[in-house]
């Protein structure tokens, strides 16, 4: 089941350009938007920019509808990506 | 991600239609050698420069975010990109990728190096090494020089360095003893040993001078009490060339051994002085934390002065802690533990034990800051670097001759500066965002609040595997 379908907003974000962003939805088919933190800004306030390499570390946050974070997760692998958030979501009991 | 292919919109599928081409057109165009167009290999710079298409450039996947206009500065020209085989989908990102930066006229060639190469076509490369042709005589000449430099005296005494104490003994032993049997089984006729101005005898008392004389020839003296005549001589020689060099050696291998000894105990020493300055100054830095500890439940103590205290107690105390990191792995002045194995693992203890106690106070100091006051720039910095030192520490992966008790206090050094570093921290407000996305609208947090939970999954960069 679609993670938005479960009325939870899902996005990905990273440090890219919105057009190269835009292109890489495009290429993976994703069903979630990308955000464009050009500069860092937020990523630097979620604690997940790495300094040395200049971009996100791999970190996957999950907010409750009251906006404070559930859950931080530093291990999940790009191959099983989203059935590591399915199953977080699930375990959280964040699915409406 | 659940995979939603978008149907393409109809200038999109225009677009797509003509953007493939394929060996023939290729092949005509190179031949041509028309300028109007670019052919671009998208393949990482290594594989570019071990064969490509003629006349192509070269931008990785990965760089083309950042040096499109560098390398392909005309954006209305016609641009031909390709990677390695039918299989290889970097082309096909590259296309996606370029067209997304505004290349109006970008093809691909889905064939790649594979196809190209399977019909015929040429193949470029770069030669990364010119060697220059050496006229024969001279490499005749070289090789002998070679052979020479291996039977030289300098290689020989190289050898003789490497082989241990023992073997080298035992090599100019025999070469004595080898040497005495010659000089008294082969003499006569006009060779052999002289003693007291008459030949050694074959009897016994022959022999222990002529083991007397080797022995003494072997350790390149001579006490003029014995001598050789005729061919002898010449044996003699052999034996004092042989002699120099084993028993020299020799005794500079038992010099060499003496200033190992000392050395090691000069990088004990060293040692010892560090872990001793080190818990001093990690004594401190506890003190300093736990005295700040017991203003953090004053009210009369301002939370700026408080926060002002904790920064900079945490910056000492990731300098000590890199310390600690370079006394454990060895990294800096060559008196690592790993050289000194075992010889004070319970001081180790004792300063690992300081450094987690140390770590216990800060993380318990962290929570009497507001949290935003928390992530100001320099604390989080320093915790940042305590947390990387605490990984470099960490027990499990540090393949070093420690005892375990050292290892498992490492372990929970590690686990300590995991927790430090937390931020945000759990049940903390998520910060706030409002980004552009990739679906053309502006996204924010601050939409979904009291409505919908949000996951927010970061990646470092796109179009680089994942």
């Amino acid at each position: 089941m679609l993670l938005n379908e479960m009325g939870i907003a899902c996005f990905a974000a990273s440090l890219d350009k919105p057009e190269v962003s835009r292109a890489f939805a495009e290429w993976t088919g994703a069903g979630l938007p990308i955000l464009s933190d050009e500069n860092g800004d937020v990523a630097r306030a979620y604690g997940t920019f790495d300094e040395e390499q200049g971009v996100a570390s791999r970190w996957t946050f999950f907010i409750g509808s009251n906006g404070r974070i559930l859950l931080v997760d530093r291990d999940i692998s790009p191959t099983s990506h989203g059935g590591d958030i399915l199953a977080r979501v699930q375990e959280l009991g964040m699915a409406a | 991600m659940h995979v939603v292919r978008a149907e393409p919109t109809i200038e999109e599928s225009e677009v797509h239609s003509v953007s493939a081409v394929d060996y023939g057109e290729l092949s005509r165009r190179i031949e041509d050698g028309d300028g109007s167009w670019v052919l671009v290999s998208v393949l990482p710079r290594a594989s570019f420069e071990a064969g490509r298409i003629p006349g192509s450039l070269n931008l990785p996947l990965a760089e083309i975010a950042e040096r499109a206009g560098e390398v392909l500065p005309a954006r209305d020209q016609e641009t031909v990109v390709y990677c390695a085989s039918p299989a290889c989908s970097l082309a096909e990102q590259g296309v996606m990728l370029l067209r997304a930066l505004g290349y109006t006229r970008v093809r691909e060639y889905p064939g790649g190096m594979e196809e190209w190469t399977e019909r015929g076509g040429r193949i470029e490369h770069t030669v990364l090494v010119t060697r220059k042709p050496a006229p024969p005589q001279a490499s005749r000449l070289d090789r002998l020089r070679q052979a020479l430099a291996r039977m030289s005296p300098v290689a020989a005494f190289a050898w003789a360095g490497n082989q241990s104490l023992r073997v080298l003994f035992g090599i100019w032993f025999g070469t004595g003893v080898l040497f005495a049997f010659l000089y008294w089984g082969l003499g006569g006729g006009g060779a052999g040993l002289v003693a007291d101005g008459s030949a050694i005898g074959t009897g016994l008392s022959g022999l222990s001078t002529a083991f007397w004389f080797s022995i003494a020839t072997a350790m390149t003296s001579d006490y003029g009490d014995v001598s050789a005549l005729g061919w002898m001589r010449l044996a003699v020689l052999g034996e004092t060339v042989m002699g120099l060099l084993l028993f020299g050696s020799l005794v500079s291998k038992v010099l060499g051994n003496q200033q190992e000894v000392v050395l090691n105990e000069v990088y004990r020493l060293t040692y010892e002085n560090r872990l001793g300055r080190l818990r001093t100054n990690l004594h401190l830095v506890l003190s300093e934390l736990s005295e700040i500890s017991g203003d953090c439940s004053n009210p009369a103590v301002p939370p700026r002065r408080l926060r002002t205290r904790i920064e900079g107690v945490a910056m000492i105390f990731a300098g000590e802690m890199q310390a600690v990191r370079d006394l454990v792995r060895g990294g800096t002045g060559g008196a690592g533990a790993a050289g000194t194995a075992g010889a004070d693992s319970a001081a180790l203890e004792a300063l690992l034990a300081c450094v987690a106690a140390g770590l216990e106070e800060l993380s318990h100091l962290l929570t009497c800051l507001p949290s935003e006051q928390q992530r100001s720039g320099s604390l989080r910095r320093s915790l940042r670097r305590i947390a990387q030192l605490g990984a470099d520490l960490c027990g499990t992966c540090a393949a070093l001759p420690l005892t375990e008790t050292v290892r498992s206090w490492m372990d929970r050094i590690h686990r300590l500066c995991h927790t430090l570093c937390d931020e945000p921290r759990l049940g903390d407000p998520a910060p706030r965002f409002e980004l552009p996305g990739s679906d053309g609208r502006v996204h924010r947090l601050a939409d979904y609040l009291g409505l919908q939970p949000v996951v927010l999954t970061w990646f470092p960069k796109a179009f680089t595997g994942g």
